[in-house]
């Protein structure tokens, strides 16, 4: 037993170390790229393979298409790989499968693929020029065996079989909002194996939902075009267009495996009768009305259908701060799942928080249907019989083009009042400030009496005026009939001596403006003054009155020694300075003016 | 107001003296129910009627803003609100509806304004329409009265009360007088207007050619400043200044 084990051991090591050897002597690898036809239609897909051969295949890595303009790459790669040992000499076969889809027709090349080998260097291929055709070509068959649908028996031969996708939509033009149902259908004359979108259909402008279907569905014989097909409904949506205008239902692409039966026995024994094809179902487009501006309900809140509203409270009695539940229930045909919150009426006297919204949405013959919920808990905040004001809501009927007010009946509640708590005046009733539920303009001013024209304000008006100048005017006529009245009831001597010390004053200052320039007549000047105002002053004659009888008459009248003193030696000096004018200097006059002042100035304050 | 328009009122006036109400006030009181039935183009109607008389009533213009403002019109709403504030500008409701009214608009006005504006404003409102007149008159009068008594009263006591009460007076009838007098200058060189366009562009000068320097919107109020052709020069409350067609704009 050891003996043999020994001897197994001892092979496979030879082996290991033969089939290093032969790696160490590989040759550079090779590598090809090739397609599987060189002529294809643009609704039709191309496997690309590039093979890898040689001793040398493992030191090769995966191959990197280039970006490509003309093609794009569907699948792949899918890889697979072989050794051989072959008169004791290894060979490994390496292949890279793509399956390239044109996008577009004409004379199209797939560029060179290129390959790193480790170690340093790449390989590349050659590149394959391919010619693209409008529409499809006669499918070659591949071997995919599947299970599936089932094409009419009567077609013999795989060779000019036809499978084709198509869309349909159940209108022509439709309102936003409104369902519209897409379907695509299968026509087919051979059996479908299986069937698969390429990508994930987008819709764009559409809100959608998936429509049930049968997922083993019976074919239905159909004609079209002369020809018979068996017809399969394999895909359903329903729309709901979110925007007006013309939408786009852009076109599905679609992996089909196909399965015809040939006559031929060698061909379906070696090459079997499975293939894959790729489809495109046909754009489409809608007409999307936008939903009338006229006639649009402010509780519109975007429903398009038909619907129906419950409104219902938990109960009808309750005590002030008892929550009471309240659902609003609208149930119906249509998409409700974009449909926002009826109009909630204001209610001063319920606190009402958010509610818990629930949604159940069902598809019945084809149809979006479905209920949503909204329970709101209500708090009575004051006693009484309050009222929950009808809940109104608003939806667009597209097929009367017209929108529907639904209005729920007011609810009458019985509030009691609560348990007496803590910071409560009223049992249970929290005061609180009145809240405002909107704001509007105030309105119209009722009709006066009279209307009052304002045209011209107080201050423009004629009487305005006179009512500030005929005052004004009148204190002055009685300011001068004051005075008249004045002047003409006091008696001469009295007037004579009110106006005694202004008229001295002047006569004064003329005496000491002339003395300014000559001597001439000054002191005759100021000793006329004082002469004069004394005589004024005393009521007498100013002629003939010497300084004796003026002392004399001052001192009669109570006025001091000191005062008549001074009015003394101005008289004197005047009288002096007459006889000898020009001994006087300037500044002796301005001193005999002044002395004559002060002079007047006291015997005012005195007689 | 022509001769004819004030022969016109003034014939409403002696007639309307004489029933209970006359014709305008029967007038302003079928605008008034049309009003109230929802139909708000008849009211406005029936409110210019009365104003096609010369009538300046703060009343009319209120309820006619109210009418406008119903169909949705808020430069015209915002020009009645403003006459009738000219001509009450205490009315609460007045000045409540043109602050709504602004509330709509696109354009806000500034809303800082300088405490000297600010007081003004709160002294016209205090006094309403000719309420600084009235009180003018009521200080200057029992001024005269006492200047009077002071120049003819012979009686020495009763003279110096009289000096008294004039100097006291005085101190209180050269304010009055003298706000009666910035009022007459401020509202004489007023040359306010409101934007009737939806939307109108403020150019650098009174033609299409020149830039626009901004864009504002119905119902701001702007102040004239000059006029060349067909077009006006604005300064608007923020202190920006262009040129707007003549039709864009509606003096107050």
């Amino acid at each position: 037993m050891s003996g043999r084990l020994h001897q197994l051991s001892l092979a496979a090591l030879t082996a290991v170390a033969l089939s290093v050897c032969a790696a160490l002597a590989a040759d550079a690898p090779t590598v090809s790229a090739e397609v599987d036809r060189k002529r294809i239609g643009t609704e039709d897909t191309l496997v690309l393979t590039v093979r890898i051969e040689g001793d040398g295949a493992k030191r090769v890595g995966a191959p990197t298409l280039a970006d490509m303009d003309d093609f794009r790459v569907l699948r792949g790669p899918s890889v697979s790989s072989q050794f051989q040992w072959v008169n004791g000499r290894s060979r490994s076969f390496r292949t890279f499968t793509y399956v390239l889809q044109p996008l577009r027709q004409g004379a199209l090349e797939i560029p060179e693929v290129i390959l790193k080998v480790f170690g340093g260097g790449s390989v590349q291929t050659a590149p394959i020029e391919v010619e693209v055709v409008e529409g499809t070509v006669a499918e070659r068959r591949r071997r995919t065996p599947r299970q599936g649908l089932t094409g009419p028996r009567q077609q013999s031969s795989s060779s000019n079989a036809k499978v084709n996708i198509e869309a349909e939509l159940d209108r022509k033009s439709a309102f936003v909002g409104q369902q519209v149902t897409v379907v695509y259908r299968v026509y087919t004359q051979l059996d479908i194996t299986g069937l698969e979108l390429v990508n994930a259909p987008s819709y764009p402008g559409f809100w959608v939902e998936e429509l049930k279907i049968d997922p083993n569905p019976l074919g239905r014989r159909a004609v079209r075009e002369g020809e018979s097909y068996i017809e399969y409904t394999v895909l359903k949506k329903a729309l709901f267009p979110t925007r007006a205008g013309r939408l786009e239902i852009p076109a599905l692409r679609f992996s089909l495996g196909v399965r015809g039966t040939s006559r031929d026995p060698f061909e379906s024994l070696f090459f079997g009768s499975g293939q894959t094809v790729y489809r495109k179902s046909p754009p489409l487009a809608l007409e999307v009305q936008p939903l009338p501006e006229e006639g649009r309900p402010a509780s519109f809140s975007g429903a398009v259908g038909h619907y129906r509203l419950n409104v219902s409270p938990d109960r009808q009695e309750a005590r002030v701060n008892d929550a009471i539940s309240l659902r609003v229930r609208v149930h119906g045909e249509g998409n409700l799942r974009p449909v926002g919150e009826p109009a909630f009426p204001q209610m001063p006297d319920f606190k009402a928080y958010d509610p818990k919204v629930d949604e159940k949405i069902r598809i019945e013959g084809g149809r979006l249907k479905g209920s949503k919920t909204w329970d709101y808990v209500l708090l009575p905040l004051a006693p009484g019989s309050q009222e929950i004001p009808s809940i109104e809501f608003s939806y667009f009927d597209p097929d009367s083009a017209r929108y529907q007010v639904l209005r729920s009946t007011p609810i009458r509640v019985q509030v009691e009042r609560g348990e007496l708590q803590v910071g409560t005046t009223v049992a249970g009733v929290q005061p609180r400030e009145v809240r405002e539920l909107r704001t509007d303009i105030r309105h119209l001013r009722p009709t006066p009496e009279q209307l009052m024209d304002r045209s011209r304000m107080l201050r423009q008006r004629a009487g305005f005026v006179a009512a500030l100048a005929v005052p004004a005017t009148a204190n002055l006529v009685l300011m001068l009939a004051v005075w008249r009245r004045e002047t003409r009831q006091a008696a001469p001597g009295e007037l004579r001596r009110r106006r005694a010390a202004r008229w001295a004053r002047r006569a004064l200052h003329h005496a000491a403006a002339a003395a300014k320039h000559s001597s001439a007549g000054f002191f005759e000047a100021v000793s006329k003054a004082l002469r004069q105002y004394v005589a004024d002053k005393l009521d007498r004659s100013a002629a003939g009155l010497t300084i004796r009888e003026i002392e004399n008459a001052l001192s009669s009248a109570g006025v001091g020694a000191m005062d008549c003193g001074l009015v003394r030696s101005c008289l004197e000096a005047c009288d002096r300075a007459q006889f000898a004018p020009s001994a006087a200097r300037p500044a002796a006059r301005a001193e005999l003016v002044q002395q004559a002042r002060s002079a007047v100035d006291n015997l005012e304050a005195r007689l | 107001m022509n001769w004819r328009a004030r022969v016109v009122l003034a014939l409403i006036f002696v007639s309307g003296s004489a029933a209970s109400a006359g014709p305008v006030e029967e007038r302003f009181e079928a605008a008034n129910r049309a009003y109230e039935g929802g139909d708000f183009a008849g009211a406005e109607r029936e409110y210019r009627a009365i104003l096609e008389y010369g009538l300046q009533a703060p009343e009319v213009y209120y309820n006619l803003g109210n009418a406008v403002f119903r169909q949705g019109r808020p430069g015209q709403a915002i020009l009645n609100y403003e006459r009738a504030l000219r001509l009450a500008p205490a009315d609460e409701d007045v000045l409540f509806n043109l602050e709504y009214s602004r509330e709509q608009l696109v354009d806000r006005e500034a809303a800082a304004r300088h405490w000297i504006a600010d007081a003004y404003t709160g002294w016209i409102r205090l006094v309403g329409f000719d309420g600084d007149a009235w009180l003018l008159l009521w200080i200057y009068l029992p001024t005269m009265a006492a200047v009077g008594a002071w120049i003819g009263v012979r009686d020495e006591r009763l003279r110096r009360l009289a000096r008294f009460a004039t100097i006291v007076l005085l101190v209180l009838v050269v304010p009055a007088g003298g706000l009666l007098v910035v009022r007459g200058s401020i509202e004489s060189s007023d040359r306010g207007a409101i934007v009737m366009d939806e939307k109108v562009q403020g150019r650098s000068g009174p033609d299409e050619g020149h830039p626009t320097l901004f864009t504002i919107h119905e119902g701001l109020k702007v102040q004239v400043r000059k006029e060349s052709g067909e077009w006006v020069q604005v300064l608007l409350p923020n202190g920006l200044n262009g040129w707007l067609p003549s039709s864009s704009v509606e003096r107050i």
